[in-house]
């Protein structure tokens, strides 16, 4: 058996010198056929899903004044998941983007808040909190798009861009979904659907985040 | 043209008196020097936080135009990371605490300079695997070359039929002696046919090309059948040898400075530092320094390079404009007034020497709004519009524009 074995590598090795072009060719073929199935056995991503270091981390901190009203400070609401979402009254996506926010917002049982779905599926959907980031926007312009298109949730100026920084935002619009925990579980890279928000929320809570 | 050619080489070289191997020697100088020289002047022993700062802002992309390290944008967010790169080497971090920082927050992507570890080490292993590849194939050509002068033997009868060729070709099967002396050279051609019928007899081995032939088979000749190094051989053996001893050492030396040089440099810096840089290339440089330390909050450096920028190029719009504007601030800010008329003169003077300048047609309106003149202001925006500014410094300073022309109850237009 071992011989056979021997003469069959020994073949092997005699064949790859005598024909060391076809040889190279074929390994090369079955790397490039390995890293197809490589990349085509890929989960796929959720729409806008967007790769950041923080996904999986502590969200950093954001507190300070609102533009709209008492104080924010992401530490203090825990206990349920909170976007938080970059935008600018200059950027044209984040216009497309705030009215599925608003749609998302509708149930709102205190401003900013909102119960979710109300689809008589249990378990009934967590709740739900909205914080905007005006991003290299001043207060005013910040303020006026938000009134101009409906929110109600708090929002921040960021006239220095450390919370752009810290969050690693390129440019708005730019959505974070932070769980209960304070951990950041989603980045979302554009507008993002109301729809999508939900799904995302949905799978971090059913993965127990 | 051959390497090394034995023969035709001295009647080419000119002039006649010039030692063979100086070209070789004086090309190794030169790429030897020409390396050394960059990293030289690169390197200073105590650079200036803002440098370092520079420094590192040079190799860190900026988030919002991505083509660009964050010292070449005025975009908010690399005017942001400048802000942290130099808080944070003033605090004494390194290069890489700040770099793990950034990547924390925006993936390795934030990095110009790829990373050395996974699959993107790759970038850095090929090249220096190649050039590795290259010197082995160089060096093994030499000294192929120099192990082999049976070819050279060959070749010579080839020119000039010795006379032992005839009688050694009476060797020979039966089925060449037919063939005609004119032919006597071609006969090696048919040796590989002829030793596969018969062994070669012992005294083929004085035949030039059948010599050759079965040197491929037998390499393991005892010494004393071998023809004995010439003086000539054992000089172009030497030569050939110093030409490769040559080569390894410019590519070590290649290797040695690509290590030493990956660190980072001064945004707009060569890595053969700079040599070669001409008035405008110059300039540019230090405008994107300047603009680096304007962003650190370092104006008066910053006026001190915009001065330099002026010294050898006294249009310069940016320069003017930048500059000016830099004045005109700082006169605000002291309630110097002649100080802000002089700002304010170098700005203006930026817009007549380049109408096309659309950051001087910027600064010199929001000049105007400070001093109330918005219609003014406006016309100013109108022009810095026409001139197709990028995206990021529209979107910069959106705003503002916007404030301007409803104050004068206008339109912005539409771009």
């Amino acid at each position: 058996m071992s011989c056979i074995s021997h003469h069959r590598a020994s073949a092997i090795a005699s064949s790859a010198k005598r024909y060391p072009i076809r040889w190279l060719a074929s390994l090369a073929a079955l790397a490039a056929l390995a890293g197809v199935l490589v990349l085509a056995t890929r989960p796929q991503a959720t729409t806008l899903e967007a790769y950041s270091p923080l996904v999986g981390k502590p969200a950093p901190q954001i507190a300070g004044a609102s533009l709209t009203g008492p104080p924010i400070d992401l530490a203090q609401m825990r206990g349920r998941f909170v976007l938080v979402n970059f935008f600018a009254s200059w950027c044209v996506p984040c216009l497309d983007e705030q009215p599925q926010l608003v749609k998302l917002a509708s149930g709102n049982q205190a401003p900013g808040t909102f119960a979710g779905v109300h689809d008589h599926r249990p378990p009934p959907p967590p709740p739900v909190s909205i914080i905007g980031v005006a991003f290299d926007d001043p207060a005013s312009a910040a303020l006026g798009f938000l009134r101009s298109t409906g929110a109600t949730w708090p929002a921040i100026a960021d006239p220095s861009g450390k919370i752009a920084l810290h969050y690693g935002v390129r440019g708005p619009p730019e959505t974070f979904v932070v769980a209960p925990d304070g951990v950041v579980v989603a980045h979302i890279d554009g507008p993002v659907a109301a729809r999508t928000l939900r799904a995302i929320i949905a799978r971090a809570a059913a993965d127990g985040a | 043209m051959r390497w090394g050619g034995a023969a035709g080489a001295s009647k080419r070289r000119f002039p006649p008196w010039l030692p063979p191997w100086l070209s070789w020697a004086l090309l190794v100088a030169i790429i030897i020097a020409a390396l050394t020289t960059g990293a030289v002047t690169t390197t200073s022993s105590h650079p200036t936080a803002q440098a370092r700062a520079a420094a590192i802002d040079s190799q860190i992309r900026c988030p919002s135009c991505e083509a660009l390290s964050v010292a070449q944008s005025n975009a908010s967010t690399a005017v942001t990371i400048r802000r942290l790169v130099l808080q944070r080497v003033e605090r004494h971090q390194t290069a890489a605490e700040i770099e793990d920082y950034l990547v924390s927050k925006y993936g390795t992507w934030i990095l110009l300079r790829p990373s050395t570890t996974g699959l993107t080490g790759l970038v850095w292993f090929i090249p220096i695997a190649a050039l590795a590849l290259l010197v082995s194939i160089v060096i093994v050509f030499f000294f192929r070359r120099s192990r082999t002068p049976a070819r050279a033997v060959l070749l010579a009868g080839v020119r000039a039929p010795s006379e032992t060729t005839p009688s050694s070709l009476e060797t020979t099967p039966s089925s060449l002696e037919t063939t005609p002396s004119s032919l006597a050279p071609t006969a090696s051609s048919l040796a590989p046919t002829a030793s596969s019928l018969a062994p070669a007899p012992a005294n083929a081995r004085n035949m030039p090309g059948l010599e050759d032939r079965a040197g491929l088979e037998d390499r393991a000749d005892p010494p004393a059948q071998r023809a004995a190094p010439t003086p000539r051989t054992v000089r172009q053996r030497h030569k050939r040898f110093l030409i490769s001893a040559g080569v390894l050492a410019a590519a070590a030396v290649t290797v040695g400075l690509l290590m030493t040089t990956s660190s980072p440099r001064l945004p707009g810096q060569s890595i053969t530092g700079s040599l070669s840089l001409g008035r405008a290339q110059r300039a540019s440089r230090q405008l994107v320094q300047a603009r680096t330390l304007v962003a650190g909050g370092h104006a008066v450096e910053a006026l001190k390079l915009y001065t330099k920028i002026l010294k050898s190029q006294p249009h310069n719009a940016s320069a003017l404009a930048e500059s000016g504007w830099l004045e005109y601030e700082a006169g605000s800010e002291a309630g110097n007034a002649a100080l802000m008329r002089t700002g304010e003169a170098n700005v203006e003077e930026a817009v007549h020497s380049n109408p096309g300048a659309s950051e001087a047609h910027l600064l010199l309106a929001y000049l105007l709004v400070n001093k109330g003149e918005t219609a003014q202001a406006a016309a100013q925006l109108r022009l810095f519009l026409a001139d197709h500014p990028s995206r990021q410094l529209v979107s910069a300073e959106h705003s503002t524009i916007i404030e301007v022309f409803r104050a004068v109850g206008q339109q912005p237009p539409a771009s």
